[in-house]
């Protein structure tokens, strides 16, 4: 009998704060990345102490941490790297992702409890080259970005190989593996974690244009899709961004997670998967698009138009605690409120319990007139109990 | 070290031979980037005329595959020397297929270390075209250590990207104009500059300046480096034709020649094609130190 895997939500983490946030908020699985070997060099990154740590903190909750070592590797990074592989497997690893394939036979070999799974650093793009992975003994190929739905689940149907997908975040404008423009325009390695974005500079082009040439992409948010591929058997939905926000991987792991559920349970409607893809929209902080998954990428996936980042301030607070006997909650301040602005908090249970702020008193008890003080503790009347670690913010209404 | 010639399209074949040319290298029509592409028909009737190597290095397609097969099923046929492949969908399908081709791994930014050459060399790939953005030090210890047979570029405009996006049209398409040329220049607050131009594979950007290998060569054939990559395209003929013979010259005479011959030598081509040596002598780095702040400096 074939065994029907469930649908995996994977989060980023770059820390072991952003990783207790990801695990508490939905994420099934974490991709973190170690002090060495990621593509993500110059991020706080976990020390080995941590991995352990973070690995014991998800085992808990019967979840998962895959550890990145996908850079493409130097000769001179080869020194070491086996006594790496080997404390990150002693602390728990359940799988590592690579993108140089000498290390899959090393994994297979010495450390057969791990998975390995294959980065989308190996643009990996049609089913034989799945299938070249599959003799390998690799787990699971997470594919490139330049896939469409169709494409997709034709390499799932025939080849039967744990797929994963990117679903939302950043996108590269160049085939993962196949830029090095930081390297030639800031002597920084990009295989080797050392991305400096160029894609993402404004460049004089030698026409008679004005406008300055550039080539960054819009951000990738595919919740619309999320029904069709779980249809479809993608294993493993992927978000990016290691260094993004609390509120935000709170955010957007809230509303995957919820919308995942709910169509499992063939319980999603329009009116829900609309107010998610609000929320969503809400916290993103560049514009988005479906890009590959649904269409040829054209002029509408780049920022030509004249790009916005938007700074988000939705989030006015992280819940730290709660006093059942006062029925207080104790917050630490993100963003400016007062007194009557209509809020809500969102738990990592799910819950959103929405109220208008009457009260608001600093930690010594004195009444404030406003909120104003980034990380600052505060005491708001409220009857429900909520979570450490909730989130609140603006309303947002349906 | 034998020099493989990345001929312009109308390129006299015979003559880079008469010169001291050892191969060609052309990619298949369809299925390559940033070569110049030849159909089969093409390849039929130069292989057995030409010492060809042969390039497919585009990232491939479910929907491309069968067409895919037909031709690496077609290629094996033609007296080739070996065909340059990213995607691994074709190792595979020379694998299944039991094909009796030479393939060369040209993962273009990948190919940078000797375990990965060797994991590569054990799938039953010959060759590897090394990376341009490793040291001449790292190929050298690369050399030494793997049963590959081994490609450097030594001449033209290095690659430093490929996009499926079609960039040039995109950017054009939001100024309501049409592209007027094949390759543009793009520059930002640096002297650097880059190269950018489209295909139907998509775009690529080169960097605006030409590999100059005449210093590096040394060291390459001292340690029996196996191939020279010389990249005829953007360059002018007469040019090429120039930097070809100064590096047959080289190979025929650098055992003999002092130190400060070679010197000489290597003076005139940074004359003739600037001196950029891309990143034989420059290490790059990947984890930037924070900077200090004045009070670390011990500044205000």
């Amino acid at each position: 009998m074939k065994i029907v895997k469930k649908v995996e939500l994977l989060s980023p983490a770059g820390d072991l704060e952003r990783l207790k946030i990801a695990l508490l908020y939905g994420a099934d699985a974490v991709y973190i990345g170690g002090r060495e070997y990621s593509l993500r060099a110059n991020a706080t990154n976990f020390s080995m102490g941590e991995i352990k740590e973070a690995c014991d903190f998800a085992h808990h909750l019967n979840k998962k941490v895959y550890l990145t070592v996908n850079i493409v590797f130097h000769n001179e990074d080869l020194d070491g790297v086996f006594d790496y592989l080997k404390e990150a497997y002693e602390a728990g690893i359940d799988a590592f992702i690579v993108s140089d394939p000498w290390i899959i036979q090393y994994i297979k070999q010495h450390f057969p409890r791990c998975e390995v799974h294959v980065s989308t650093q190996a643009s990996t793009t049609n089913k034989e080259a799945v299938l070249f992975w599959k003799e390998q003994k690799v787990d699971r190929v997470v594919l490139a970005r330049e896939l469409s739905l169709d494409e997709i689940a034709e390499i799932i149907r025939d080849t039967g190989m744990d797929i994963e997908i990117f679903i939302h975040g950043a996108m590269c404008t160049f085939y993962s593996g196949r830029c090095t423009l930081s390297n030639y325009l800031t002597n920084r390695d990009s295989n080797r974690g050392g991305c400096s974005q160029v894609c993402r500079f404004a460049f004089d082009i030698d026409s008679e244009e004005e406008k300055k040439f550039t080539m960054a992409t819009k951000d990738l948010n595919a919740a619309t899709l999320i029904p069709t591929m779980m249809d479809i058997g993608v294993r493993s939905f992927k978000i990016e961004g290691r260094m993004r926000s609390h509120y935000y991987l709170a955010t957007v792991l809230s509303c995957y997670r919820k919308i995942i559920d709910a169509y499992e349970k063939k319980e999603l409607t329009e009116d829900f998967l609309r107010l998610q893809l609000k929320l969503l929209n809400r916290v993103a902080n560049r514009e988005t698009s479906l890009h590959y998954l649904t269409h040829e990428a054209d002029e509408t996936d780049q920022y030509y138009t004249g790009r916005q980042e938007l700074s988000n301030q939705d989030f006015l607070a992280q819940v730290i605690g709660y006093d059942k006997e006062n029925k207080r909650v104790i917050l630490s301040e993100r963003n400016y409120f007062e007194p009557n602005t209509p809020v809500e908090i969102f738990t990592p249970s799910g819950k959103t319990i929405s109220f208008t702020v009457t009260q608001i008193y600093d930690k010594e008890g004195n009444r404030l007139e406003k909120a104003c003080h980034p990380e600052e503790v505060l005491i708001l009347p409220l009857e429900e109990e909520v979570e450490k670690d909730s989130m609140m913010r603006i309303r947002i209404e349906e | 070290m034998k020099f493989v010639v990345v001929p312009k399209k109308d390129d006299d074949l015979e003559l880079y031979l008469s010169k001291g040319i050892d191969a060609f290298l052309f990619g298949v029509k369809g299925f390559s980037v940033n070569y110049p592409e030849i159909s089969l028909e093409e390849v039929k009737k130069l292989a057995p005329k030409y010492p060809l190597f042969l390039a497919m290095n585009k990232n491939i397609r479910n929907e491309e595959l069968k067409e895919l097969e037909a031709n690496l099923e077609s290629l094996s046929r033609f007296p080739i020397q070996g065909l340059f492949f990213y995607d691994l969908s074709i190792l595979e399908l020379v694998k299944r297929n039991k094909l009796p081709l030479s393939l060369v791994w040209n993962q273009t930014h990948m190919v940078t270390n000797y375990h990965t050459c060797n994991y590569y060399y054990n799938q039953g790939v010959s060759y590897g075209y090394l990376s341009n953005e490793i040291t001449l030090d790292e190929m050298i210890e690369i050399k030494k250590r793997t049963k590959m047979k081994l490609f450097v570029q030594l001449f033209g405009y290095p690659v430093v990207s490929h996009s499926r996006r079609s960039l040039v049209t995109n950017y054009f398409k939001d100024v309501q104009k049409n592209p007027g040329k094949e390759i543009y220049r793009l520059t930002e607050k640096t002297e650097d500059s880059l190269l950018i131009k489209e295909s139907k594979a998509g775009t690529t950007i080169l960097f605006g300046k030409v590999i100059n290998g005449t210093k590096p060569i040394y060291s390459l054939l001292e340690n029996d480096m196996n191939y020279g990559i010389l990249d005829m395209n953007g360059i002018e003929r007469k040019v090429g034709n120039q930097v070809i013979d100064t590096f047959v010259n080289i190979r025929q005479n650098w055992k003999q020649q002092s130190l400060e011959e070679r010197n000489q030598i290597i003076d005139k081509m940074n004359e003739r094609i600037g001196d950029y040596t891309n990143f034989f002598y420059k290490k790059t780095i990947y984890k930037v130190k924070k900077e200090k702040s004045q009070e670390e400096k011990g500044g205000r």
